[in-house]
């Protein structure tokens, strides 16, 4: 696909991006969530055995009857959990394998007991949670957690909580039932973050931050790297975007000029303050060094210093232009969480799907592009070392 | 109106009512997690802007905690604020099914899907239903004298 660009001419276009796996589902766990959509049959064909006269059929109907609800809903979660290890069997390493056809048969067997009214709360809580702990060091281990994964955790944390909680009143078993889900739960949440960012991280050279890892951080959105070199022709277009920027925006050095030509400078702190120009941001140009969408300052104790441009394109979907090939990597935000009293950025949606309260979750920012103009960036696109920037900030700034 | 003799509970019924405090429970304790998530975020680009958000998020933490004992009681204010929260929550949720499908052509993730529709809807249909609206009953003024 080509793009013409605002000072003329036209440039390929990336096709494709890639984003974490945390908000995705993993091809070879879709065998499980079809698995979990057959098991409405699975119980359909059990009613009909036991309507042709199956003894086994009759005698698991018959137990499944006399649950009360919460202990039948408790049935259902632990079978789905089997269903889900059981079809995920086939993927991974021989011991891996094991595990879940273990986990898998060991779930089965504490779902039957439910249903027969044998004693199952203990070999529940012992059959979950050891799932749901395996999981937790899978996933902090560096295996890059999915939704299917999540899903399933979340589905025997139920389980636990149906089996663990209090058969009479009382204040404090209830408080370490209430406890006890809770600590599951957050736990759960913490292990997908960890997860999710070293995944991200295995492999990143310093400084290459969300661009560089084995899988792509939560949040962020890559466009498909071309495979290739860059040609002469791309390295002189990056070469030339960056010296436009650098001259375009030098003035912009002073936040005050920024602010006069509609730069939000107010509230400027941090190491990597994004100033944004509502004014660019729907004007009709693209990559345009002389009105660039967003400016980024860092603020030191001897003044705000401009570290560079951001440029983004207008809309969602529409692919920034890759004037420079490989070298300009273009990339958007996936799942962003943006608060609405006032409108802000409270963070990335949850491994638990969630935003804070009065906040939306936005699936899809428009792409956007980085170009550091600081002197002596080991970045010029992309994300730039923070390491790098602290101590050039140190040293050059005094 | 004929008042019904209510017994001391000695036991918790493995009812209806259970499974949708321990899923109104599951919502609390993921808003624990949005709170804390939140927090975080303001440290991370956030800003203060956002401090209402994860304020008013560990508000709505503390009143679902509040209803997940009041269920577990049976008190009718619990069903009452739990059905106003999971109608909240289910609201923002389709606004935001409608923002992915704009956007993406795609719907929530999977846990989102869970979490957001499937549990609140889960929630508001069990306590709606007639058998468990009744297990909610504010008790006669008989019955309390008793």
């Amino acid at each position: 696909m080509n793009l013409p660009l605002f000072h003329g001419g036209s440039v390929t276009i990336a096709e494709a991006s890639v984003g974490s796996p945390l908000y995705d589902i993993a091809p070879e766990h879709v065998g499980a969530i079809v698995a979990v959509l057959l098991m409405p049959v699975a119980a359909w064909y059990v009613r009909l055995g036991a309507s042709r006269g199956s003894r086994r059929a009759q005698t698991l109907l018959a137990g499944y009857d006399r649950l009360p609800t919460a202990d039948r809903i408790a049935a259902w979660l632990i079978a789905v959990s089997a269903v889900v290890h059981l079809a995920l069997i086939g993927h991974g390493p021989a011991a891996t394998k094991a595990l879940f056809l273990a986990d898998a048969i060991a779930l089965a067997w504490v779902a039957r007991r439910l249903v027969l009214g044998r004693p199952w709360r203990l070999p529940a809580v012992v059959v979950l949670t050891g799932s749901v702990a395996a999981w937790w060091a899978a996933a902090i281990g560096g295996e890059p957690p999915d939704q299917v994964a999540i899903a399933t955790k979340l589905v025997e944390i139920v389980a636990i909580t149906l089996a663990i909680a209090p058969r009479t009143p009382g204040r404090l078993k209830g408080l370490a039932s209430t406890s006890a889900t809770v600590a599951l739960v957050f736990v759960t949440a913490l292990a997908g973050w960890i997860g999710s960012f070293a995944a991200a991280a295995e492999g990143a050279e310093p400084g290459q931050g969300h661009h560089g890892g084995a899988a792509v951080a939560p949040g962020t959105l890559l466009t498909a790297h071309p495979g290739r070199d860059a040609t002469p022709e791309e390295r002189a277009a990056a070469d030339q975007l960056v010296a436009d920027t650098r001259r375009a925006i030098a003035k912009y050095a002073n936040p005050a000029v920024a602010a006069a030509d509609g730069y939000d400078v107010a509230g400027l702190a941090g190491l990597g303050f994004h100033a944004g120009n509502p004014l660019y941001e729907h004007d009709g140009r693209i990559l345009d060094p002389e009105r660039p969408e967003t400016l980024v300052y860092a603020d030191t104790r001897e003044g705000p210093v401009l570290l560079g441009a951001m440029f983004i394109m207008p809309k969602a979907h529409l692919p920034g232009p890759a004037v420079g090939g490989p070298l300009t990597p273009w990339h958007a935000h996936e799942q962003i969480c943006i608060g609405l009293l006032p409108p802000s950025l409270t963070g990335l949606v949850s491994p638990l799907g969630g935003c804070p309260v009065a906040s939306i979750a936005v699936p899809l920012t428009p792409e956007m592009i980085h170009v550091w103009t600081v002197p002596g960036a080991p970045q010029v696109f992309g994300d730039l070392d923070e390491a790098w920037l602290k101590e050039y900030l140190a040293t050059a700034r005094g | 109106m004929n008042a019904v003799a209510v017994p001391a509970p000695t036991s918790r019924p493995r009812d209806a009512v259970e499974v949708v405090r321990v899923l109104v429970l599951l919502q609390a304790a993921t808003l624990v997690v949005s709170t804390l998530e939140g927090w975080i975020a303001l440290g991370f680009g956030g800003g203060v802007a956002g401090a209402p958000m994860v304020l008013l998020t560990a508000i709505a933490c503390g009143l679902t905690f509040a209803a997940v004992s009041g269920i577990g009681r049976r008190a009718a204010w619990a069903r009452r604020l739990t059905l106003v929260g999971a109608g909240l929550g289910l609201v923002v949720a389709v606004i935001d099914l409608g923002l992915s499908l704009v956007m993406t052509g795609q719907g929530l993730p999977l846990v989102a899907i869970l979490t957001r529709l499937l549990l609140p809807v889960a929630v508001i249909a069990i306590l709606r239903d007639a058998t468990v609206r009744a297990a909610f009953r504010v008790p006669t003024t008989q019955e309390v004298a008793r």
